[in-house]
């Protein structure tokens, strides 16, 4: 094929994606707004994000503030600056690693998960039964999952927020010999309303993406058990990349000057 | 049966790239009548059967019910009509999340707006008419047999009692004796219920007992439409070729292209 050709295909294509991707989502945006409502099914799925996802999320945020309560302190003992660890731990979490570590962990987990159960009916003629049964599967399907990750991954991200300054501080008072009430001084003391509400609003976009990115794969799996694989590695992947570009973008809002 | 056909196809053309599937097809389902129509895999039945109920919009072509276009109509118009058509899946369909009883019931809450209490009463009723009793009932799919998941599918067909019944390919994978079971069920629906019910299978068997007419799918169009009763001697060699599953003969079987 002629490399220009090849190189216009392609870039149709991408098109084309972006195209059916901004349509699904106005789709799924609008039926959330609107009736018929399934409490039970987004009561389910907030369990199934919310609670069952505690561990994997708890775990992470407190490892990670341990290693960082560790690096951080013999980085700044180079210049005399010990003293900074625990308000960089509690920033760091708050601000950057409570979000983005939660997004990524829901994404393996949930976004994986959602796709393979909507690829999965999708393959097999459920989807349309549904829609023979008079139910629009966007608000039976896509609107509860994607309602239930935009409120339980906020929720998330408070815990392990908490579980990660947590972890800091075992490492500070127990290995690094911080005084406790002097750590939690500092943990206190620069932290600002704003820190936590930006990684709260962080954790409801990226919750809105791991949803969105989980429904639209499994919506849009093609035949077969290749088909519904395809489509959960595409939700994990694609979820993972936006999660990391909105960081971005979500940082710039709040904290650029 | 009066002279306006219950449903009426007609130049019906559907292509999924470059693979035309339906090439301008023509048929009329009569109220009260039980159409079958038989053809080879790949060559478009489901597709029809999709194109009839709107889980697929077809490229050209109209689809009239009760004398009314349904082709192209908007999703609100759309699910309105729906909710006249009862379908059974080639494999059932059944969701797996809920138990054998909730999916039953489950037409009943979305399309009659039944309370769940009354809706598994009367998804219980429907269960016992295909031979299920209360132990079935509160199992998931995954854990009954083929045979009962069309039964179960079936029952959930019925549930809201559609006035069309589409049945695809109702004894695929069955055995010869289940297949009689679940052909005599969906008489017996067919006629507690009188409604129209159109069938697409490949098994022939099937076709002559639960069909009042039988019509031949093959490149895109129907090529012959006859009673029941005298497709075993229709004269068209193409039916004649399927009819006795020979090899030879004008029927050229392409390899599925989707």
């Amino acid at each position: 094929m002629n490399p220009i050709a090849a190189i216009g295909s392609t870039f149709l294509e991408f098109l084309a994606a972006v195209g059916r991707l901004v349509l699904f989502t106005a789709s799924a945006v609008s039926h959330c707004a609107r009736p018929p409502f399934y409490p039970r099914i987004l009561l389910r799925q907030i369990i199934e994000i919310g609670f069952y996802s505690l561990p994997v999320v708890g775990l992470t945020t407190f490892f990670s503030g341990m290693v960082l309560a560790l690096q951080s302190y013999t980085g700044f003992a180079r210049f005399s600056a010990e003293g900074a660890v625990a308000t960089v731990v509690v920033l760091s979490i708050t601000r950057e690693l409570g979000p983005v570590l939660a997004g990524l962990m829901v994404a393996g987990r949930i976004g994986a998960s959602m796709a393979a159960e909507i690829g999965t009916m999708r393959v097999t003629e459920q989807i349309d039964a549904l829609t023979t049964l008079s139910t629009n599967p966007y608000k039976y399907l896509v609107a509860p999952r994607i309602l239930a990750g935009v409120i339980s991954l906020p929720f998330l991200v408070l815990v392990g927020d908490i579980v990660g300054v947590f972890g800091g501080y075992i490492v500070g008072v127990y290995k690094l010999d911080f005084n406790a009430a002097t750590y939690l001084q500092r943990t206190i003391e620069f932290l600002e309303p704003m820190d936590v509400i930006s990684g709260l609003v962080k954790a409801a976009v990226f919750g809105f993406l791991v949803a969105l990115m989980g429904c639209y794969h499994g919506y849009r799996s093609g035949r077969g058990a290749q088909g519904v694989g395809a489509a959960t590695t595409n939700a994990v992947v694609s979820a993972s990349i936006l999660i990391l570009i909105s960081n971005y973008g979500i940082t710039t809002l709040f904290f650029s000057q | 049966m009066t002279d306006l056909p219950k449903i009426r196809i007609r130049g019906l053309c559907k292509a999924f790239g470059a693979n035309q599937v339906l090439r301008g097809l023509d048929l009329d389902i009569a109220t009260g009548e039980s159409v079958v129509v038989i053809g080879g895999s790949g060559t478009g039945k489901s597709v029809l059967i999709k194109c009839l109920i709107g889980l697929m919009e077809p490229d050209a072509g109209t689809i009239e019910l009760d004398g009314k276009q349904i082709t192209g109509l908007p999703s609100r118009q759309r699910e309105a009509v729906m909710g006249r058509f009862g379908m059974l899946f080639q494999n059932g369909a059944l969701f797996d999340s809920v138990p054998v009883l909730d999916n039953v019931a489950f037409g009943l809450v979305s399309a009659k707006g039944l309370p769940m209490a009354e809706a598994k009463r009367t998804a219980m009723e429907k269960l016992s008419q295909v031979g299920l009793g209360e132990d079935v009932a509160k199992m998931y799919p995954a854990e009954i047999s083929g045979g009962m998941r069309k039964r179960v599918a079936l029952a959930r067909t019925i549930a809201t009692e559609p006035d069309i019944l589409l049945f695809d390919e109702p004894t695929t994978g069955l055995d010869p004796i289940m297949g009689d079971v679940i052909d005599q069920l969906i008489l017996k629906c067919m006629r507690k219920l009188g409604g129209t019910a159109l069938t697409i299978t490949h098994d022939m068997t099937s076709a002559k007992r639960i069909g009042d007419r039988i019509a031949m799918l093959y490149d895109g169009r129907i090529i012959w439409v006859g009673p029941a009763g005298t497709v075993d001697a229709s004269g068209d060699e193409y039916v004649d070729q399927f009819v006795n599953g020979r090899v030879e003969g004008p029927i050229v079987f392409a390899a599925r292209r989707h």
